[in-house]
């Protein structure tokens, strides 16, 4: 991997970069897949590119969207029960903000709503709705929970720029993730503005087994159950048979 | 060692899923009882989705009951007769508690509805099955049978109500002359359970069986588990037609360890006394209710709860 990065940014150094005629921002992702197969723990992937001008580096990581329930307990005489439902849809199941320095030391909070380059944002683009009482509170908790499962992170050190112009960075994917095309929007901030940026997509797909498995469950619910438990039972009873023939020997 | 699971979308280490399994099957084996609210609790503690966790455990349980009926059935432990009137009723029973769950679920209360059912069934039949077994097992240490010693109370009562029920039916294996509105009404109530609960129901049915019918314990395990089959086997392939949360992978895994665990449950069924099965039952029973209580009285370390909707 080392080796692959300093070649990476050799090539990128060799490249004859743009004049003043404007900022440009060019990145490549190590893969542009990411295969879920049985032995999947999760992975990462190397994200790099090169800058025409000095500048910091934002990159903000959405995977596919995902509806969740937000409920609280509350005391009601000397138990705990649940009270209340919130069902937020649509919003990002994974949020990373990687930067080369704290986004609030590089952008004015006004860049940083516009870009929406802060884990609250995860949030804004859900659609609450209340289903089974009020949660109240239910917002930090959201965003408090997404940051203890580490489903949402902001790590304001996690890009490396080199000579101001290159810059790369680790994408660590997780063992339980959610499945689909990832959005990656990359960056180039100076001064306070953002003065370029590039969108690219990392699929997040099932292979081999993985996929056949999943795409039958999906599209023949009521076969696949059929098949399968009927082969849950066989395989029991198989079982069942076998250990028993060699435990009466 | 890690397996990336299809459906549940997460990855679980193999060994612990199938000594999960392992337990289940024995106790399986060893009582009769499905394992359901105890496999369930455990694969959502490991983060499993519920829906996931719930879908599973019935596909697992119905792969188990499979190897377990037939060691019960070659021992000559299962009543036919008697666990396909109990299917009869346990089918029109589940039925009839997919739309109380729904009711409960609109209404926003499910969730404390299920946990309160939990802690207090678990709590009554564990308390009792404990009482009764420590009893017997005392008693026989003292060497002083007390065979004639007729029960009063509830239990009395609601026999001689049994026994004065209409539809009287002759179960030879089970060595019952009763109305078949019993085994119905019983199959009726479990069904019911095991919509709302999500579990087979044996930790109910075995002990209705043994103190109220008075069958014979080892036909008791043998016919719960077959009645226990064809309940879950429904229940997997309905959780996967509607609900897509059966796991395959999971449910296998689990099916591996428990077929292992069922063997040797089976085997130590054979060679404990019965009062012995039933305070280990007991013992069960009253742990996970324990347990259960445990949660709602103290003080929760987080108080939000955050799960994913769709899956």
């Amino acid at each position: 991997m080392k080796r692959f990065v300093s070649s990476a940014l050799i090539l990128f150094a060799l490249l004859p970069l743009k004049g003043n005629a404007g900022d440009t921002l060019i990145s490549q992702l190590e893969h542009e897949q990411v295969d879920i197969t049985t032995r999947f723990i999760g992975k990462q992937v190397l994200l790099f590119g090169s800058m025409s001008s000095p500048g910091d580096v934002i990159i903000k990581v959405i995977s596919p969207k995902q509806d969740v329930a937000i409920s609280r307990r509350v005391k009601i005489g000397p138990v705990w029960l649940d009270s209340g439902k919130v069902v937020v849809k649509d919003t990002p199941g994974l949020m990373y903000l990687l930067s080369s320095k704290p986004i609030a030391q590089l952008l004015p909070t006004r860049e940083i709503d516009r870009y929406g380059l802060s884990l609250k944002d995860g949030l804004a683009q859900g659609v609450p709705m209340v289903t089974g009482g009020a949660v109240p509170g239910w917002e930090d908790a959201f965003l408090r929970l997404k940051r203890e499962k580490g489903s949402y992170r902001e790590v304001s050190d996690a890009v490396t720029v080199a000579h101001d112009r290159l810059f790369f960075t680790h994408l660590s994917l997780p063992a339980k993730l959610p499945i689909g095309m990832y959005k990656l929007d990359i960056y180039q901030v100076n001064h306070g503005h953002v003065v370029s940026q590039q969108t690219s997509g990392l699929d997040v797909r099932q292979v081999d087994l993985e996929l056949w498995v999943s795409e039958i469950a999906r599209k023949h619910p009521w076969l696949f159950g059929l098949v399968f438990t009927i082969s849950a039972m066989l395989i029991g009873l198989g079982l069942g048979v076998l250990l028993r023939r060699n435990n009466d020997d | 060692m890690e397996v990336f699971l299809p459906i549940a979308h997460m990855d679980v280490n193999l060994l612990l899923i199938l000594f999960f399994g392992g337990i289940v099957g024995f106790l399986s084996g060893l009582v009769g009882v499905g394992g359901g609210f105890l496999v369930t609790p455990l694969l959502i503690f490991i983060g499993i989705h519920p829906l996931v966790a719930v879908a599973t455990g019935s596909a697992q349980i119905a792969g188990t009951s499979a190897g377990g009926s037939y060691a019960h059935w070659r021992l000559g432990n299962i009543d036919f007769k008697m666990g396909i009137v109990l299917l009869i009723g346990s089918w029109f029973g589940g039925s009839v508690g997919v739309f109380i769950a729904r009711a409960l679920h609109q209404g926003g209360q499910f969730g404390n509805i299920v946990t309160f059912l939990y802690v207090v069934l678990l709590g009554v039949i564990g308390a009792s099955m404990l009482i009764e077994s420590v009893n017997v097992i005392r008693n026989a240490a003292k060497r002083n049978p007390q065979k004639k010693h007729k029960k009063h109370g509830v239990g009395a009562g609601l026999g001689t109500l049994i026994m004065r029920l209409p539809g009287k039916i002759n179960f030879p294996i089970s060595g019952l002359n009763i109305s078949v509105l019993v085994p119905l009404i019983l199959g009726g109530a479990v069904g019911v359970l095991t919509s709302l609960m999500g579990v087979g129901g044996g930790f109910v049915m075995v002990p209705v069986m043994i103190y109220f019918l008075k069958m014979p314990t080892k036909i008791v395990v043998g016919t719960s588990l077959f009645q226990l089959l064809f309940t879950t086997a429904v229940v997997s392939v309905m959780q996967s037609g509607i609900n897509h949360a059966v796991d395959p992978f999971l449910a296998l895994i689990l099916i591996f360890g428990s077929a292992f665990g069922t063997q040797w449950g089976t085997r130590m069924s054979a060679r404990l006394p019965a009062e012995k099965l039933r305070l280990i039952l007991a013992l069960v029973v009253v742990g996970v209710a324990v347990k259960m209580l445990v949660g709602l009285l103290i003080t929760p370390h987080e108080l939000y709860l955050m799960t994913r909707v769709s899956l």
